[in-house]
Formats: structure tokens, C-alpha cells, sequence
């Protein structure tokens, strides 16, 4: 197994505990790391995919999608980041509300 | 143990990931886009891949990224603030020693980034990154209470780097050129013109996107 094969498979353990976490964690704030761990994940099989030939440099193209997600993810966890402060400043609290219960705040 | 909490969630993620792990080790080695950025790599004005690739060939993705930058800045800014948030911590003395050391060395490597990166690794936004790292350090250790922020000047340098892309790219137009297409053996100019004005935005943005609230001139019911 060389390099680029390792960091592939770690890309997909990434990308599994990222969507697992996402899915599953009523916590807002642990979504929007699971979020990032996700797209880590993402970027790391990208890489690995970019030198799948082992004696040729490495598909600059790959290289230049993972910068531009890198600081698009960025913002938008910036974003995610304000409106949580956002909900937890409206709601006190750290949990979307669940279907059915009422979704004004609890102040 | 709150782990695992949702056991068919957690079952199909493991099926997804054996999945993805046989797909991904199928595929066989293929060179890419390698030899097509080789071939045109000399008409772009730098000489390394990656930078030809992000400002030359696929320089538009590159012009909505910048603005993908100011967008999010707006929506950070857009929204009311948590008044404890503004409270600016007191100077550190471990980190304040760590910044008068590593401050002007950081400056001057983002430079060092912003030059090298039409020959290796590097260009506007690993300098901006670092340059955005600077920021960071002084508001964390309690050197940025940002009152410069109130001027038009902040403003025009945070827009700067998707102005000069914008007027850069659409003003090939003038001479008769698609969009983005640099005039013959000038690319590298213009691009370390995009670059110097997209380093400066960038490091601001991801500063203020980090600091989170907006200055206190756009903020509403406080307008002077």
C-alpha cells in the first residue's frame, strides 16, 4: 500500500465519522465540526486521487478545486458559526427545535 | 458511552463507507489534466501548475471565490451582535512576547508566499491566510480593538481584491479579447497585480470573519 492509497481510505474514515456526526448529533455546534471533518475528508481523497500514478507529478487540477474548497468551507463555517451564536443568544439553547414542538424561544 | 447513539444511522454510514473505500480503489491511475496544463504552461504567465490553473485557465472560479469571501463576510455582518462578544480580552503577555517575534516574521513571509507562488507552492491565498493569522494573533491577545475598521478605506480594501479581479478580467473585453484573456505574454503582470490586491483582501476577510462582528459604523441604530 503506498502513500496515496493510504490517504484515500483515511479520506473515506473521514468522510464516514464526518456524515455519521452530521446526521446524527442533536448538538448544532458538533454538526457544523462534523461538517469540516467531512469536507477534510473530501479534500484528502481529492489529493490522494490527484497522484494515483506513482513516478508522474502529481493533476495540478485536483490540487486547485481543494484550494478553492478550503476557503469556500471556510466561509461557510464562518457563517454557521455566526447563526448559532444567533440561535443560542435567541434560544439559550444549542438544539434545533424537533418537528411538532413549538419554535419561538424559551428566552 | 453516548456512542453510538442512532445504531441504523451509524450502520448505513458503515455500508456507505465499505462503499466508498471499494470505489475509490478501483479506479485506475490516470495522469489527469497534466499533460494539458504542461503543454500551455508557458503562455500563462507563471510556471508552476497549480497557480496557472487557479488564475489563468480556471481564473473564473477563482474571481467567485474572492467573492464567495465577501459574501460571507456580509452575511457575518448582517447579523446582530451578542454584546458580550464585543468585549476585547486583556493583552497576554505570552502571547503578546509570541506576536512582537512572530508578527513581522509572519509579514514578511506572506510576502515571501505572494512572490514565490508563480514559481512553487504559494500566491494570494496562502499569503492571505497568513496575513489573516497575523490579525487573528493581535485580536486574540488583545491587541485589535478595531476602531480602524470605521473608515470607507477598510471597506475599500476589503473589496479590493474582487474589484481588481473584476475590472482585470472584464476589461480584456476592451481590447477586443474573451474575458480573462490576458494580453499575450503580459499574464504574469496581471497576475501578480490579482494576486498582491487579492492577498490584501483575503487577509482582511478572514480576519473579520474570525473577529465576527460588524464595525460599529454599519452597525444598525449606532450610525454616526
Amino acid at each position: 500500500m503506498n502513500s496515496a492509497t493510504l490517504f484515500l481510505l483515511t479520506g473515506g474514515f473521514l468522510v464516514v465519522v464526518g456524515l455519521y456526526h452530521l446526521l446524527g448529533v442533536p448538538s448544532v455546534f458538533r454538526k457544523i465540526l462534523a461538517a469540516n471533518v467531512l469536507g477534510a475528508g473530501i479534500f484528502m481523497i481529492l489529493i490522494a486521487l490527484a497522484a494515483r500514478q506513482p513516478d508522474v507529478a502529481p493533476d495540478p487540477m485536483p490540487h486547485t478545486m481543494v484550494l478553492t474548497g478550503i476557503v469556500v468551507s471556510v466561509c461557510a463555517t464562518a457563517v454557521a458559526l455566526k447563526l448559532i451564536c444567533r440561535l443560542h443568544a435567541i434560544t439559550g439553547d444549542d438544539e434545533l427545535p424537533e418537528r411538532g414542538e413549538p419554535s419561538d424561544g424559551k428566552h | 458511552m453516548k456512542f453510538p447513539r442512532n445504531i441504523p444511522l451509524l450502520a448505513l454510514c458503515l455500508v456507505f463507507g465499505g462503499l466508498l473505500w471499494q470505489a475509490l480503489l478501483q479506479m485506475p491511475p490516470h495522469p489527469g489534466l497534466l499533460a494539458s496544463v504542461d503543454h500551455r504552461l508557458e503562455e500563462s504567465g507563471v510556471s508552476h501548475g497549480v497557480t496557472a490553473v487557479l488564475l489563468n485557465f480556471r481564473g473564473y472560479d477563482t474571481l467567485f471565490e474572492i467573492g464567495v469571501l465577501l459574501l460571507a463576510l456580509i452575511s457575518v455582518w448582517s447579523l446582530p451582535d451578542d454584546d458580550a462578544r464585543e468585549a476585547t480580552p486583556p493583552a497576554g503577555l505570552v502571547k503578546t512576547a509570541y506576536l512582537r517575534v512572530m508578527g513581522p516574521l509572519m509579514l514578511v513571509f506572506a510576502g515571501y508566499l505572494l512572490w514565490i507562488g508563480s514559481r512553487a507552492p504559494g500566491g494570494a491565498f496562502q499569503a492571505g491566510a497568513v496575513l489573516a493569522a497575523v490579525a487573528v494573533l493581535m485580536q486574540v491577545s488583545g491587541h485589535s480593538r478595531g476602531e480602524k475598521r470605521d473608515t470607507v478605506w477598510f471597506r475599500c480594501a476589503l473589496a479590493a481584491g474582487f474589484l481588481v479581479f473584476t475590472l482585470v478580467a472584464f476589461g480584456c473585453v476592451l481590447r477586443g479579447a474573451a474575458v480573462l484573456e490576458y494580453p499575450a505574454g503580459k499574464a504574469g503582470g496581471w497576475i501578480l497585480a490579482i494576486e498582491s490586491a487579492g492577498m490584501v483582501s483575503i487577509g482582511l476577510v478572514l480576519a473579520e470573519l474570525f473577529r465576527g462582528h460588524a464595525p460599529a459604523i454599519l452597525q444598525p441604530g449606532r450610525r454616526k
